[in-house]
């Protein structure tokens, strides 16, 4: 059974715009001082921060290498530097059943009461993260193609004005040839 | 005899250098006065009364140039010195311009520049051209050259650099006549009867794994992977085995630089500083969410880049005998490669077959010719070949 606070913040969770509550009601379900969200980058094979949550983490490289034993083994426990602190805490994460999101606690792990109804979303909001990941390169590519099309647009009016200048000079040219023919 | 003529001087002179360029190139040029003349100076010299001895010398039509980071000639190179390159004939003719207010942005900059466009009056001169050279500190450069090259209908090959200071990335100028100007560009139309050459080449390899940009503002890159950017160049160091200090990460900086990914090759980018929060500042924009490289390349590759592109120029001459060459090349190519960087000199001498050409190092080189509609380019060679 899914508590209906956990629900809740789950649905947090799911929107970037009410992420950064969602971590901290999920925290305070948990007992724990910080939730941190990750979702997996399948371009570059990296998990990074969930869409609207801080994206850069002090000692990133040791995050990295826990977030992979989090990837390999389903969960795994460490001492990490605190993002925002810098000292060591301990650190709690678990990832989804498709390896799309990972979740890590600090400083105190869910009881297990709450492990298992957060293991049982998880596979959602990974599938959630997944699109948003999806979303944002398409929005690059998106966005990159829109000022490609515009650059194209304006290139191809530049070049008409050319073409246009070109047959001018071509048809004053004509024009003097058969002046000169007819001179003669 | 050739119909246009192009001469070269180096000087490392610091009191009389204006007058001993001047001298030099009127000598080399039987006393006719130069058409065009083009001036890159350290900023270790005094930029009016340099100009000003070289207009007095040898009284050039038209002057322009630009403060750099190393200046070199086929027959000499150095930091603090002048270089220049005349030219003087029939078969070409030149116009300058000066656009001012490039801080703001390039619109009215440009805007002011758009008169110096003349080609279309020359029909009896159908190759154009145009040097541009900026004060690349202002900012805006990219932009300047995609609107310069839609503007100009796409029909000029566009090429140059930003102006430098040794490295110092404080003040950067461009010449007009005797006049220094910052926040400015300044343009040089050049019209030929013949095809004029242009070369564009890096020399850099991917060296590491996709990196995704998580956090970056402008020039600032906040994280990589969301690592911090400086830990990543730390990271980079200690798995290639290189040295890396940061507080004075620039000698790693000049070996390793960013390459964004655009799926057609890559855009490079030069790390200039770590500051404090551990962001890496860059010499031009690199956009969040952008799929980035580290990049590396060796003493041999900025050589085979610069010979290629001198290849690619006069290849652009289309069987014209060359009469001389405008060379630019990074900054940091100079920096990283030291003395070493008279190996590409000699690279680009070998190709051309003669000395005969002059440039300076530049903060970010510019070229638009044909296939190359990205026009702003980091850790690039340029070469812009001028037939006789």
């Amino acid at each position: 059974m899914i508590p209906f606070e956990l629900a809740a913040v789950f649905n947090q969770l799911n929107m970037p715009a009410t992420r950064v509550e969602g971590t901290r009601a999920l925290a305070a379900l948990a007992g724990a001082r910080e939730v941190l969200l990750f979702g997996l980058d399948s371009e570059i094979g990296l998990y990074l921060p969930a869409p609207g949550l801080p994206q850069t983490l002090r000692d990133g490289n040791l995050w990295q290498g826990f977030l992979g034993e989090c990837a390999r083994d389903g969960s795994a426990s460490a001492r990490m530097p605190d993002p925002d602190l810098g000292d060591d805490t301990a650190a709690f994460g678990m990832t989804d059943g498709e390896g799309q999101a990972i979740v890590v606690f600090l400083t105190a792990r869910p009881a297990p009461a709450l492990d298992r109804p957060i293991r049982a979303l998880l596979p959602l909001l990974g599938a959630k993260l997944a699109l948003e990941r999806s979303a944002l390169a398409a929005e690059g590519r998106a966005t990159a193609a829109r000022a490609s099309y515009q650059h194209a647009v304006q290139l191809t009016a530049a070049l008409e004005a050319s073409r246009r200048q070109l047959q001018e000079a071509n048809d004053a040219a004509q024009r003097e040839l058969e002046q000169l023919r007819r001179a003669r | 005899m050739a119909l246009t003529r192009v001469v070269v001087s180096h000087s490392t002179a610091r009191a009389d250098a204006g007058a001993a360029l001047a001298q030099d190139l009127l000598a080399k040029l039987d006393g006719a006065r130069p058409d065009a003349l083009i001036v890159f100076a350290s900023p270790q010299h005094s930029y009016t009364a340099l100009l000003e001895a070289i207009e007095r010398g040898c009284n050039p039509r038209l002057m322009v140039g630009c403060s750099s980071a190393g200046e070199f000639s086929g027959g000499g190179s150095g930091d603090g010195t002048v270089s220049a390159m005349a030219i003087q004939g029939e078969d070409m003719r030149f116009n300058a311009a000066l656009g001012r207010g490039l801080r703001a942005g390039q619109a009215a900059a440009l805007d002011q520049l758009m008169p110096v466009f003349t080609g279309a009056d020359h029909p009896a001169f159908p190759h154009r051209c145009a040097l541009v050279l900026a004060d690349a500190l202002a900012g805006h450069t990219d932009e300047l050259v995609d609107a310069m090259t839609l503007r100009t209908g796409g029909n000029y090959q566009l090429f140059g650099g930003g102006a430098a200071d040794d490295a110092r990335f404080q003040q950067t100028h461009v010449f007009f006549g005797t006049e220094v100007h910052e926040d400015a560009v300044v343009v040089l139309e050049m019209l030929s009867k013949r095809p004029l050459g242009l070369g564009v080449r890096h020399g850099w390899q991917p060296a590491g794994e996709a990196l995704r940009v998580t956090e970056a503002e402008g020039n600032r890159v906040l994280s990589m992977n969301a690592i911090p950017a400086a830990d990543v160049f730390a990271a980079h160091a200690r798995r290639t085995g290189q040295r890396f200090e940061r507080a004075e990460p620039l000698p790693f900086f000049l070996h390793n630089v960013l390459g964004i990914d655009t799926g057609a090759g890559y855009k490079l980018r030069v790390p200039l500083a770590i500051n404090e929060d551990g962001s890496v500042s860059f010499a031009a924009a690199v956009p969040a969410g952008a799929t980035v490289r580290l990049m590396s390349t060796a003493a041999h590759s900025a050589a085979d880049a610069a010979r290629q592109a001198t290849m690619a120029a006069l290849d652009g001459l289309r069987g014209a005998r060359h009469a001389g060459s405008l060379l630019f090349d990074c900054a940091a190519t100079r920096l990283r490669l030291g003395r070493g960087f008279d190996g590409e000199l000699e690279a680009v001498a070998a190709a051309l077959d003669s000395n005969n050409f002059a440039g300076c190092n530049t903060y970010g080189q510019i070229a638009r010719a044909e296939g190359q509609f990205s026009g702003f380019h980091n850790c690039t060679a340029i070469v812009c070949a001028i037939p006789e």
